[in-house]
């Protein structure tokens, strides 16, 4: 697409679509405004550079969301190129315990007790062990992989993983602070 | 799961999937929502509905700018090389056929040489496709269907053919009426008296009868 259309496309974009992107750059930076603005107009703005390849027909907010959060991902770990400083500007709301790293062993436990529940198809449970392995960016490589005829499927084995995964992380006592940045775990009562 | 696979990963994972879960939530939620809903939902976020239009509205004119900016940054296609054309009045005459300077024997060579070698490669190939399609045009036999009805059945054969004629014969011996074998054989004989001596089969046959009604005779 040359930059020409993609503006177009962002310039048409609905509302509902704004707003949902703006609702996931405050959700990314835990509600920081500043941030939050930052991030969605550098989102936007990488769009229209293609600073990241737009597989042929990934459908425009997938694309997007999935360029925020590559960014967002960058920021925190090299926090000098985000334009807002992530880490000086107040949360509008506390959030838990961000001090105690979740061990490996741990991990592991929980991966392997959500891959036992997980049914048995292979599927699933690659994709399983694709966002385990790779994290947030498992679902668009995934994507790019498995060719867009698979996004359906690809939702439904994300809802089946997302539902016995939350079983798995309640009966480990986990609770995650927000945001993706953090990294962090606080292991509650069990 | 492998030792290096484990070695190679960042912490922070199952958050990072927590994280995602709560996107697809957060998207789930406003997928579904009218929009009031999703107003108090940006509020819940963060930003009010007021908000969110000022934020895209300052994007909108950073978005022109850089679109401006790529576009500049794009190179010009530098435009098309046309031949340059001598004004027609410039021209010379037209060669005259006194003028015109005869091409080298060799040049002719070439040319008849690479004409010849189009047409003949023609040829062969044309050669080549005559041949093949010859090969594969196969006689075509006419199949039969077998015949069947009036004229086929041992009924029908024809009696007066001595080889069928010493057939009878033999099926006389066969069920050991050997008067009627040696009649038909007779019969056989009379009509065709080279064909029993080529057919060891029927001297046998005629032998036997006799030998049997000499014996029934005896008893």
């Amino acid at each position: 697409m040359t930059p020409t259309e993609i503006h177009d496309l962002i310039e048409n974009l609905s509302e509902k679509d704004d707003e949902q992107l703006g609702a996931w750059a405050l959700r990314l930076t835990r509600r920081k405004r500043a941030a939050a603005e930052d991030l969605y107009n550098s989102t936007l703005v990488a769009l229209l550079a293609q600073t990241y390849a737009w597989k042929e027909g990934v459908p425009f907010r997938a694309h997007a969301y999935w360029v925020m959060r590559t960014i967002y991902t960058e920021w925190v770990r090299d926090p000098e190129n985000a334009a807002v400083p992530l880490a000086d500007e107040p949360d509008i709301e506390e959030h838990a315990d961000k001090s105690d790293p979740l061990t490996v062993g741990l991990e592991d436990e929980v991966y392997e007790a959500v891959l036992e529940r997980l049914p048995p198809d292979s599927f699933t449970r690659d994709l399983w062990e694709a966002m385990y392995m790779k994290g947030a960016n498992a679902i668009a490589k995934q994507c790019e992989l498995l060719g867009l005829d698979s996004r359906g499927r690809i939702d439904n084995a994300r809802k089946v993983i997302k539902r016995v995964a939350r079983e798995v992380f309640e009966e480990f006592g986990l609770t995650f602070s927000e945001g993706p940045h953090q990294g962090r775990v606080r292991r509650g009562k069990k | 799961m492998a030792k290096s696979e484990k070695d190679s990963r960042q912490p922070g994972r199952l958050a990072a999937i927590a994280s995602e879960f709560e996107m697809d939530d957060l998207e789930e939620e406003m997928d579904a929502a009218t929009p009031e809903e999703r107003e108090k939902i940006l509020e819940r976020e963060g930003w009010t509905r007021e908000e969110m239009r000022a934020v895209r509205a300052r994007t909108r004119a950073k978005l022109k700018a850089k679109l401006a900016e790529l576009e500049k940054a794009a190179p010009a296609e530098p435009p098309a090389e046309t031949p340059a054309v001598t004004p027609a009045s410039t021209q010379g005459p037209p060669a005259e056929r006194s003028n015109v300077i005869e091409l080298s024997t060799r040049r002719r060579i070439i040319r008849w040489a690479a004409g010849s070698g189009l047409a003949g490669g023609i040829a062969l190939a044309a050669a080549f496709l005559g041949v093949f399609l010859n090969a594969t045009d196969q006689h075509i036999t006419e199949i039969k269907p077998p015949v069947t009805g009036a004229g086929t059945g041992p009924g029908n054969w024809d009696l007066s053919d001595p080889f069928v004629m010493r057939y009878e014969g033999f099926s006389f011996c066969a069920v050991e009426d050997y008067e009627q074998c040696l009649v038909w054989l007779d019969r056989a004989y009379a009509k065709d008296p080279t064909g029993e001596n080529a057919w060891p089969r029927a001297q046998i046959a005629r032998k036997h009868a006799m030998d049997a009604l000499a014996a029934q005779r005896d008893h």
